[in-house]
């Protein structure tokens, strides 16, 4: 139960935001984290964010790289 | 019938005035049929060639939903699997299981969605039936669909016809109604705005068969996903499947949905989508021609292989993004309730 | 850092140290590793073994038939974790009982907990608190919650663990003969680096932090392969874009505020000293066995059941009996077969990682 995803914060209210995956949008708790605002990514967890992510980091996490060697056969 | 009345009571299933009130009303103006002398059965006439048949219940929630509602998917869901069996539907019946207290209104546009469809695919609503049962009998409105069409791809493609060499075409993006109703739904507490990829398929499939590619297996994609059209050519065929990971379509949101609920693509139905077995080295062409007809993203993603050892009875593995091969779990059948 | 994959996976086809036998201890790296096949891209003298990872898994009986029986009280709403739902018991499962009209509802964040007691304050509302590091201080954070919010009618059932005093106490077991250990790259984040550090200290093993991607897993077995042939102890992180070597401090904080260490029984893997966390005096109130009156009793497995074995990595799935006969996912015996993330589980559904050509 390690499920953790990258999300990137749109709004903050408190310690509430919402946060968006791929278009996907849901709500994190950001008790666990210090110094965020909208814009960076967060790492998410049973519905708080566990880890602030820069943007490249949370690309790589979702293997957004399309430089990532597919291997061949 | 009263030109106020918002909403569906139990006298409009009771068989009476208020039911035929409703049939002539509502229902037939809504469908956009040609209103004609009601009889009990509905004569089709003189039909020659096989003739398919196939019944569909459809229970979604949320009725409407970006890219299409119940009614609409009620009719396409039908047409499609007509249209994957090789079959041009024909006729459709429509079967209503209306909960008391719906709104007149919205049976209206659900009716009206599912006539358009109708029209648009080329076949008739033409013979339907009305319950309505207490409140709190069930949640709003079911519909059941049956459908005849004319097989018009022969041989007809079977979940039986799979053989060693086949290639396995794509025609869209995978996992996308689901997502879609699920976003809509705002399940898991995730929303969002996805289309769903509801559409007929049938022109894909006649498309194929016109252009001489023999089509030995064909499933749209619907509950249990792409695995689970899979694992059921594999088991009736007794062949092996490789799927290759890298090509296989799939949206950046679909993707991320799985990712945030821990689940794949492959597991996700469509309402759009239909997989194809064609005989070796006419995958590429199979394409081309799908493409051709508006099916942009279809793509060869598998081949068919004799069976693997240890696993006669039809298995599904596939070739990962690091060129390692493992099994596709097939679908337990634990997915999202209420998606079609 | 990009990792290069067709270089990554040449070399570990080379890998000509000595054999190896490397356990991962995180239901997540689980999945991963049979998503992608990944025994497959390893040499035959690299094993792969899973660990007792799995929360699910390693929850005693016993706490899912007290979640069981608080369910069945009248007004209870049982809160829970989605993969909780299914994990049979003595009393059965929350599956069952909710089909049965017990208010049991699934929740996908502890902060939903909180809402539900907000939102019914007449009723009492207990949440299954299930998890590890990962997990443990966003309950944490909504113990606090329910505290600032004096919400009187929520407790929580909690059964959570730690992961450095298990590794300790597999590290040193002599007959489960490891190389060494993949680490589990989202408790990480939590605790850090060094607690490793001191729980393989006695027994020297090395150990690797890993990401979930293929290329993360990849990435960190071929560091522990390079650690392990030099005969190094070290414990490294190939996972620093989410985990800093001390940790998430106010995650910690919030832990040590609310929680404290206690000896815990592992389900099949028996007491671990310390590695359980239970409430700090300050925090008691919202314990569900003190507000409800319920003792976690002992409950043995059912017969022939070998999850214990699974869990510490001593057998393979196929080595219980009971394994894809009468223990399958569509009708568990024991919890390894039916949490999502189970060794036996994915074992069953990827066919042990392993494909006949």
């Amino acid at each position: 139960m390690c499920l953790a995803v990258p999300a990137k914060v749109i709004t903050i209210d408190g310690l509430d935001a919402q946060v968006n995956l791929q278009g996907a949008e849901l709500s994190a708790r950001l008790d666990l984290v210090e110094g965020v605002r909208v814009g960076d990514w967060i790492l998410l967890h049973a519905g708080y964010a566990i880890q602030v992510l820069s943007e490249e980091e949370a690309r790589e996490t979702l293997e957004l790289w399309e430089e990532l060697e597919g291997a061949g056969e | 019938m009263n030109r106020k009345e918002e909403y569906i009571t139990l006298a409009h299933g009771g068989g009476g005035t208020r039911s035929w009130e409703l049939i002539n009303e509502v229902i037939i103006p809504s469908l956009g049929v040609e209103s004609i002398p009601l009889e009990d059965s509905a004569n089709l006439g003189n039909i020659s060639g096989e003739l398919a048949l196939t019944t569909d219940s459809f229970v979604i929630t949320p009725r409407f939903f970006p890219g299409g509602d119940l009614g609409r998917l009620a009719v396409i869901g039908t047409a499609n699997d007509l249209a994957v069996a090789g079959a041009r539907p024909l006729f459709l019946t429509l079967s209503l299981i209306i909960e008391e207290g719906f709104s007149i209104g919205e049976l209206g546009q659900l009716l009206s969605s599912a006539g358009q469809a109708s029209q648009e695919i080329g076949c008739s609503i033409i013979a339907g039936d009305t319950k309505v049962v207490p409140r709190g009998g069930l949640d709003g409105l079911f519909f059941n669909t049956s459908g005849v069409g004319e097989v018009a791809i022969l041989p007809a493609p079977s979940v039986c016809g799979v053989v060693p060499g086949d290639e396995l075409v794509v025609s869209g993006d995978i996992g996308r109604h689901e997502a879609a109703v699920m976003l809509a739904r705002g399940a898991f507490g995730i929303s969002g705005t996805l289309e769903s990829d509801l559409a007929y398929v049938g022109e894909g499939l006649f498309s194929l068969s016109a252009s001489g590619i023999t089509v030995h297996f064909a499933r749209d994609l619907t509950r249990g996903g792409l695995a689970m059209a899979l694992y059921e050519a594999a088991i009736s065929s007794r062949v092996g499947i490789l799927l290759k990971e890298i090509d296989i379509p799939v949206l950046p949101q679909v993707q991320g949905l799985c990712s945030l609920l821990g689940t794949e693509p492959w597991n996700m139905a469509g309402e759009g989508t239909f997989i194809a077995a064609v005989a070796g080295g006419e995958g590429g062409r199979a394409c081309d021609i799908l493409r051709s007809v508006g099916f942009m993203q279809a793509q060869v993603i598998g081949v068919v292989k004799s069976a693997y050892p240890g696993a006669r009875l039809g298995q599904v593995r596939m070739l990962t993004k690091i060129g390692t091969e493992r099994i596709v779990p097939p679908p337990l059948g634990e997915t999202n309730p209420r998606i079609c | 850092m990009l990792v290069n994959n067709r270089a990554l996976l040449a070399r570990l086809k080379a890998y000509d140290g000595p054999p190896a036998r490397l356990m991962e201890v995180c239901g997540t790296h689980t999945m991963a590793i049979a998503r992608y096949g990944i025994q497959q891209a390893l040499p035959e003298r690299v094993e792969l073994v899973s660990g007792p990872g799995c929360p699910v898994c390693v929850c005693e009986p016993g706490v899912v038939s007290v979640a069981i029986k608080l369910a069945g009280r009248p007004g209870v709403i049982l809160a829970t974790f989605g993969d909780m739902l299914s994990v049979p018991a003595g009393a059965g499962s929350l599956s069952q009982t909710r089909a049965g009209g017990a208010d049991v509802r699934v929740v996908y964040s502890p902060a939903q907990a909180v809402t539900i007691a907000e939102q019914t304050p007449e009723r009492p509302v207990v949440f299954l608190a299930v998890g590890f590091e990962t997990t443990a201080p966003a309950i944490a954070s909504a113990v606090k919650m329910a505290k600032e919010k004096r919400l009187t009618n929520l407790s929580f059932l909690t059964s959570l663990r730690t992961i450095p005093p298990a590794l300790r106490a597999l590290s040193n077991d002599p007959e489960i003969k490891l190389s060494g250990f993949l680490l589990p790259g989202h408790v990480s984040v939590i605790i850090g680096v060094k607690p490793y550090q001191l729980a393989l200290s006695d027994s020297g093993l090395p150990a690797v932090v890993a990401g979930f991607t293929a290329g993360d897993i990849l990435q960190a077995i071929d560091r522990l392969l390079t650690l392990i042939h030099s005969r190094s102890s070290a414990v490294e992180n190939a996972y620093p874009r989410a985990v800093d070597f001390m940790g998430n401090a106010k995650a910690q904080q919030l832990l040590a505020e609310v929680f404290v260490p206690a000896d815990i029984s592992w389900r099949g893997l028996g007491v671990i000293p310390r590695s359980g966390l239970v409430f700090t005096d300050a925090y008691k109130e919202f314990d569900a066995l003190g507000k409800h009156s319920v003792l976690v009793e002992d409950e043995l497995p059912p017969t022939g059941c070998r999850c214990g074995d699974v869990l510490a990595g001593r057998i393979r799935p196929t080595e219980c009996a009971l394994f894809s006969t009468a223990c399958t996912p569509q009708s568990p015996v024991g919890p390894c077969m039916v949490s999502s993330e189970g060794t036996c589980s994915a074992y069953y559904k990827y066919g042990g990682g392993q494909v006949e050509k």
